[in-house]
């Protein structure tokens, strides 16, 4: 019976640790994750050889996982205003939630030569928002190497054509190159001594300038003369800039006040009538102008002794008779009456 | 049969005669094993609905079966992962020196043909050839013939237990075997190709139809390795001679129904998963 007993408990530990293996492959293989997940679309032309169940990985650690590819035949997503022909839907491990933010660029790349492909996410800049649940992403197609190849096959393909077909004109141009290289290489084996001489004086006339160029920069650039020219240039434009507020503000001001004098000159009327003013005002002139010059004229008359007054004025002899004429009217008063 | 042929003997082409004869007769023999190997398969299954239980044997045969053959399958199936890991990787570096998905694969063919396969191929020889020589004495013996005056039907007697034994532990014993067959896998992996067991545990290649196809091989090698060395058992004659005759054909016959299920195993795999 002991041995019975000891049987039954020896088959029952094989068959359970069995299928405690198998139960723990099962349970690993299924990716059992207890880490709460979340998830995002991205959006893809050609995802390449991605496959659902791939990982998402950060900086290769991994992430979470692609749960489903969408072909969606390039229809127009009214919620991101995108054609759309295959859009991935991934779990994204919570945990990293943070780390994800707006800008973040989700591509597919394979890990190794020939390994498996899986989606990559660069996580974005921490100025951004973190990335939101649910959201739609345009993702960054992994390279087309048959399209890379084709393209390139057809590069060759022209290249060894033209090649092909210019096969003279390209063994002229290298018998031409040949020929140039060696007259080139004669000149310059000929000229040795010339060149080494202009190489040299190049080199005295570059020490020069260089000898120059310090002295020049001692003499004009580092001159404490400058430096104060500088300076006061510098004052000079501060002083400038302060006062020109002012003076602009004053400028404004007479020109604010000129163009309300000539806003009242401004009508048509007032200026015919300023105009006709100023005509009348010359006509005046003109006329005093010729007052002036007949009373003149009078003057002269009169200091050259013509006429009556003039020869009262101007005339002795007029005075003498009416002085004596007096004296003689006072010695005599009955001359006013009568007559000798 | 072979009396009608002998007038023919005696024409000049009697050699080609002969030959054609033996043919024939292998045939014949083929087709006669086939349908009483047939047979024992359907009364097997008939017992196992209908038979009489005996209490303890089950036990018993599961025993000697199983945990008898864990020390050898454990043995072997891993010197034949660390080969078969170890023969892969060089392969593999002469296409790519890159080992990262050596234990993906590695992985998948174990769980899809290999664990079941090679495991089911070392229990048909340590217990193929038990049931056979046990069976084969007991014919010999005229141990069953005593049964069958008993009524009792040595396939419900002796097949029956050892069938349902044998399906339940080469099942277990495979996903051991597997498990080993893994673990050796890794450990050359890290000590030959420095593949990290992290990297070589990649489990992304296996689906559930492998799963459900190494499982299918499972449940059909351990129900073909007692049945045909039960047969073979039973059709012993002769004295202990026979017997060593009856374990030998056990061995190779459950060795050529393992590998022929294994062909039509893979193939409706194939059709049904669609690769």
């Amino acid at each position: 019976m002991a041995q019975e007993r000891s049987i039954e408990v020896k088959v029952g530990i094989l068959i359970l640790v069995s299928f405690g293996i198998l139960g723990a492959f099962v349970l690993v293989m299924g990716g059992l994750n207890f880490e709460k997940t979340y998830p995002v679309f991205v959006d893809f032309d050609n995802p390449g050889g991605l496959q659902s169940g791939a990982p998402v990985k950060i900086a290769g650690v991994k992430v979470g996982k692609v749960q489903q590819l969408e072909f969606r035949g390039g229809q127009i997503d009214p919620k991101t205003g995108r054609r759309t022909l295959v859009r991935v839907k991934c779990a994204i491990e919570a945990r990293v939630r943070d780390s994800i933010h707006d800008d973040a660029d989700f591509y597919v790349t394979t890990q190794g030569v020939l390994g498996e492909q899986f989606l990559a996410i660069e996580p974005g800049s921490n100025t951004k928002p973190v990335l939101a649940e649910n959201s739609v992403l345009k993702g960054i197609d992994p390279p087309r190497l048959d399209l890379f190849l084709a393209k390139g096959y057809e590069l060759l393909d022209t290249t060894m054509a033209g090649i092909r077909n210019n096969r003279e004109l390209i063994s002229d141009i290298a018998v031409n190159t040949a020929g140039l290289l060696k007259g080139l290489n004669n000149v310059v084996s000929d000229n040795r001594d010339r060149i080494n001489r202009t190489v040299a004086n190049v080199e005295e006339l570059s020490t020069e300038a260089n000898a120059l160029t310090r002295e020049a920069r001692a003499k004009y650039v580092n001159n404490p003369k400058i430096d104060r020219t500088i300076e006061n240039v510098d004052r000079i434009s501060a002083d400038l800039q302060r006062d020109t507020g002012p003076l602009l503000r004053d400028a404004k001001e007479a020109l604010a006040n000129l163009s309300r004098a000539s806003a009242t000159i401004g009508g048509e009327a007032e200026q015919a009538k300023v105009k006709k003013a100023l005509d009348d005002i010359v006509q005046l002139a003109a006329r005093a102008n010729a007052t002036a010059a007949d009373a003149q004229a009078i003057v002269t008359h009169i200091k050259t002794g013509k006429g009556t007054v003039g020869a009262l004025l101007m005339d002795e002899q007029v005075y003498d008779d009416v002085q004596e004429m007096v004296r003689d009217l006072k010695h005599n008063p009955w001359k006013f009456l009568w007559k000798e | 049969m072979s009396e009608e042929l002998t007038p023919t003997q005696e024409a000049p082409s009697s050699f080609f005669w002969g030959n054609v004869s033996a043919l024939g007769a292998t045939a014949i023999e083929l087709v006669v094993g086939a349908r009483e190997l047939y047979s024992v398969f359907v009364r097997t299954l008939y017992y196992v609905v209908r038979g009489r239980r005996e209490k303890g044997v089950l036990l018993r045969q599961m025993y000697e079966i199983g945990n008898k053959s864990v020390f050898f399958l454990t043995v072997t199936m891993g010197a034949l992962g660390m080969i078969l890991v170890y023969q892969a990787g060089l392969q593999a570096a002469r296409v790519v020196p890159d080992y990262q998905m050596l234990g993906a694969t590695y992985l998948q063919l174990l769980i899809r043909d290999l664990a079941a396969s090679l495991g089911s191929l070392m229990l048909a020889t340590r217990v193929g050839a038990g049931i056979a020589a046990e069976i084969g004495s007991m014919v010999v013996t005229e141990q069953v013939d005593a049964l069958r005056m008993c009524a009792a039907d040595p396939i419900d007697f002796l097949i029956v237990p050892r069938f349902l034994a044998s399906m339940i532990m080469t099942t277990v014993l495979v996903i051991w075997a597997g498990f080993v067959a893994f673990l050796a896998g890794a450990a050359t992996a890290y000590f030959a190709f420095d593949v990290m067991p992290q990297t070589f545990f990649n489990a992304r290649m296996v689906t559930s139809a492998d799963f459900a196809t190494g499982f299918a091989k499972c449940i059909a090698y351990g129900a073909a390795i007692p049945i045909v060395s039960g047969y073979c058992g039973l059709s012993t004659f002769g004295g202990s001679e026979g017997v060593g005759w009856a374990t030998t054909r056990a061995v190779v016959n459950t060795s050529l129904a393992i590998i022929i299920l294994n062909f039509f195993i893979s193939s409706a795999s194939f059709v049904i998963f669609a690769g």
